[in-house]
């Protein structure tokens, strides 16, 4: 049964199409709960854990097969409207599809023999919470609904129940049909078989055994029809009336031996055959662990294209084959080179489209971390008692898929803050006269080459007192310092380690860990984040980021005869200036720009290199920006624009300040690529 | 719209046992000590299920549902003996004079709920 598991294949598939199932689950849910009498929907939802339960028993998953089975059966009720859509439910099918979703991460990571602990507890959890919500059903209005829900739990007595009522069914048509065969067409006698039918009828009806309330149905009718004389009654009748008794018996046999109905006899045998199986200890699962790669889907659009291009390179390799072999034997040089320039060309056209494609394939919706955010908003609201509306805006926008994953943390961090913080509860909103429900707007645009998130919401806003009263509690600033700060700059203080405005520690905006965190982790994806506030109306937080990690488009600057990289977004501009133009001392120099003064450093000093004594009189400088401040950066010579692929930093350079990574140049040269702003972070402390 | 349920037996304490379980499982029920009583219940408003049993003084239960199928208005009403006689020959009887069902007493509250809901649909 669990040779499947060892099939990188099948299991691919499996964890892919599950994967799928459940992340749709979220929005279908949170959609239910606005819509609880969308039949669609909810057969829509009741599809996807179907197909998880039947895809996992093909695989032998015993504990998805559970929890899937467990959610269909309340997916089911509620479809049959012996249940109503409650928050509670939702909550209950949320829940599960959570554990489903580890399950099947933990599937993917080939734990499956872990799997069975886990569950064994978050079965428990599951159980709880039916039993939980089986409780909340014994309230609803109708009373008889309510034990007829009740009833359904003891099948087996149930089962008795309706074979002992059956038996007594069976034998009063049987002795009625010897009355007809002799020929005493009394009306008691109809009578009593019309009874009869009509109590088997209901009964099966009470069992959902379709089958045999079809036939009792029938039959009913035909005697209901002889009662009223419409038919007389004849040999033929109760020939029917006989055989529909006979089948009547088998059926009501089956029930007995497998709680089914089920008409062939060949079913039973190979129906038996599975339970057994099912009683058979289950052989322990294969010690060999599948590695699953990671997937991605790609429209087959791109992939043509990729395979397009990927002939094109061919064909070009072979035109420059030709060309060297011309070039080593000396033939028509001049007519080569004109041949080798245009191969060139269609090279770098190539290329281009190749990396343009590539990108493409790299860059996912920012969707994918947008949906997210409906239900968290949900839970939270429900668990902090506020209304809240979310809304979404831009989530088509492309990212680069590692970004999508880095910003979640991040987002579910501000989110969250906006929340607990930020929006206020219905009574203090009313009190404000602001609309009960608060809304939390989260949208996303690109713009040129950056793209730009923002989270609003229209609660009570930061004070920016407060925040500077904290800040000088917790020692992170000064008096003094504090008062040459703008509010722009004393807002930004709470991106400081160590600052937190929360009275106390809240379960949603986690523990203690503040606003640093989310600064720390838009930095690593080379971004920025700016808040903006207005008292009682509420917060922005606007998170820039750059289209792609890999790709980075730097200014190149020499220094020491050693060439550095400075990504260009930091660059303001540059100028060459003369050397007395530059005022101040040693650390504390400045120029004058356009009627502005602006700090300017060494890079050699920045970056302890040895000074090489550059005395010329013209200086050029680079200006560049970060984390809202300027800095004037001194360099021997400017020189050009270019697009680089980042490499990571490995070994002691890594930690080295100022640096953010490494790059190759076309002609093969390393080159250091600079952090702007860590580099105006050098420059200040170094005052 | 509930349900309603006449229960007919001798024993007080049956009654009102009876009376309460099918009460507490949503059903409104009514009482009667005897056959000749539940005559004259059933002729004052409509049932929609009876639970009878059989020995009880002034008419049986065999009587009452013998009398009950002779007229039309009755031919179809669900009805349930329940009665301490086990043997064979008397579940035939309970069934050839008309009963539905036939439980044997002491019935478990459960089933004969049960067995009220699978009559009434």
């Amino acid at each position: 049964m669990n040779e499947f598991l060892n099939d990188p294949e099948i299991m691919g598939e499996f964890i892919n199409e599950s994967r799928e199932h459940l992340e749709s689950l979220e929005p279908k849910l949170l959609q239910l709960e606005k819509e609880p009498h969308n039949l669609d929907l909810l057969n829509d939802i009741f599809r996807s854990f179907h197909t998880l339960k039947g895809s996992s028993s093909f695989l032998g998953l015993t504990q998805i097969i559970e929890l899937s089975h467990k959610s269909e059966s309340i997916l089911d009720k509620l479809r049959r409207e012996e249940l109503k859509v409650t928050p509670e439910i939702i909550d209950f099918i949320f829940k599960t599809a959570d554990i489903l979703k580890s399950l099947i991460e933990d599937v993917a990571s080939g734990k499956e023999d872990k799997i069975k602990g886990v569950t064994a507890n978050l079965s428990k959890d599951i159980s709880e919470i039916i039993n939980k919500i089986e409780e909340t059903i014994e309230k609803p209005p109708s009373k008889e609904k309510e034990l007829k829900i009740e009833a359904k739990k003891i099948d087996n007595e149930e089962k008795e129940v309706f074979l002992n009522a059956t038996q007594q069914y069976l034998s009063t048509i049987v002795e009625c049909i010897n009355k007809l065969k002799k020929g005493t067409y009394e009306q008691e006698v109809i009578n009593a078989l019309f009874r009869t039918f009509h109590s088997l009828k209901s009964s099966a009806d009470y069992m959902k055994f379709s089958e045999i309330k079809d036939i009792a149905e029938e039959k009913e009718d035909l005697l209901q029809k002889i009662r009223e004389k419409k038919i007389s009654i004849s040999k033929e009748t109760v020939d029917e009336l006989n055989s529909s008794y006979n089948i009547l018996v088998k059926l009501i046999k089956n029930i007995e031996k497998s709680g089914e109905e089920l008409l062939q006899p060949e079913f039973i045998s190979s129906k038996e055959e599975k339970t057994e199986k099912k009683i058979s200890p289950e052989k322990p699962l294969p010690q060999k662990k599948i590695r699953l790669e990671k997937t991605i889907r790609v429209s087959e659009n791109k992939l043509d294209l990729l395979m397009n291009l990927a002939g094109e390179l061919i064909i070009n390799r072979g035109g420059l084959f030709s060309i060297a072999q011309k070039l080593e034997a000396g033939e028509k040089i001049s007519e080569t080179c004109k041949q080798l320039r245009e191969t060139i060309e269609v090279m770098n056209r190539i290329t281009r489209d190749l990396q343009t494609v590539v990108m493409d394939i790299h860059m996912l919706p920012i969707k994918n971390l947008f949906n997210k955010f409906p239900r968290m908003i949900r839970d939270l609201c429900r668990k902090k008692n506020k209304k809240i509306e979310l809304k979404i805006s831009g989530e088509e926008t492309h990212l680069d898929k590692m970004m999508i994953e880095k910003l979640g943390d991040p987002l579910i961090h501000l989110i969250r803050n906006s929340v607990d913080h930020g929006i206020e509860t219905p009574e203090e909103r009313r009190a404000k006269g602001k609309p009960e429900k608060g809304t939390i707007k989260l949208s996303a645009f690109q713009e040129g080459e950056s793209v730009t998130i923002k989270i609003e919401d229209d609660g009570k806003g930061i004070n920016p007192e407060l925040i500077c009263q904290t800040a000088i509690k917790k020692g992170i600033i000064n008096e003094e310092k504090i008062k040459s700060l703008n509010k722009k700059e004393r807002l930004n203080l709470i991106f400081l380690p160590g600052f937190s405005t929360a009275k106390k520690v809240t379960d949603i905006s986690g523990r203690g860990v503040g606003m640093d965190v989310v600064m720390t982790a838009v930095k690593d994806l080379r971004g920025e984040i700016d808040v903006d506030t207005h008292i009682d109306r509420g917060t922005v937080f606007t998170i820039t980021l750059p289209l792609t990690l890999a790709i980075l488009k730097v200014f190149l600057i020499e220094v020491n005869k050693q060439t550095f990289a400075l990504p260009l977004s930091s660059v303001k501009e540059t100028l060459q200036i003369n050397s007395n133009q530059i005022k101040g001392i040693l650390n504390k120099e400045s120029i004058v720009v356009r009627n502005r003064v602006v700090g300017i450093a060494r890079l050699s000093d920045l970056l302890n290199l040895t000074h090489n004594g550059n005395k010329n009189r013209h200086i050029s400088i680079v200006i560049i920006e970060g984390g809202g401040k300027e800095l004037g950066i001194a360099v021997d010579a400017l020189q050009r624009e270019e697009e680089i692929v980042i490499k990571p930093l490995e070994g002691c350079l890594a930690d080295t300040k100022g640096l953010a990574g490494a790059t190759i140049l076309g002609d093969g040269r390393v080159v250091l690529i600079l952090d702007p702003r860590e580099l105006i972070q050098l420059a200040i402390n170094g005052r | 719209m509930k349900k309603k349920i006449l229960v007919v037996d001798d024993s007080a304490t049956i009654r009102t046992l009876q009376g309460f379980i099918l009460e507490s499982a949503g059903f409104e029920v009514q009482t009667a000590s005897n056959g000749i009583e539940a005559l004259e219940k059933l002729y004052r408003e409509n049932f929609d299920l009876i639970v009878a049993d059989i020995n009880m003084p002034k008419m049986d239960g065999l009587k009452l549902i013998q009398t009950l199928r002779e007229q039309d208005i009755y031919r179809d009403l669900p009805i349930i003996i329940v009665t301490t006689e086990e043997e064979e020959e008397d579940r035939e009887r309970g069934l050839a004079v008309g009963a539905n069902v036939y439980l044997v007493k002491p019935t478990d509250p459960k089933k004969l709920v049960m067995n009220v809901k699978m009559l009434l649909g």
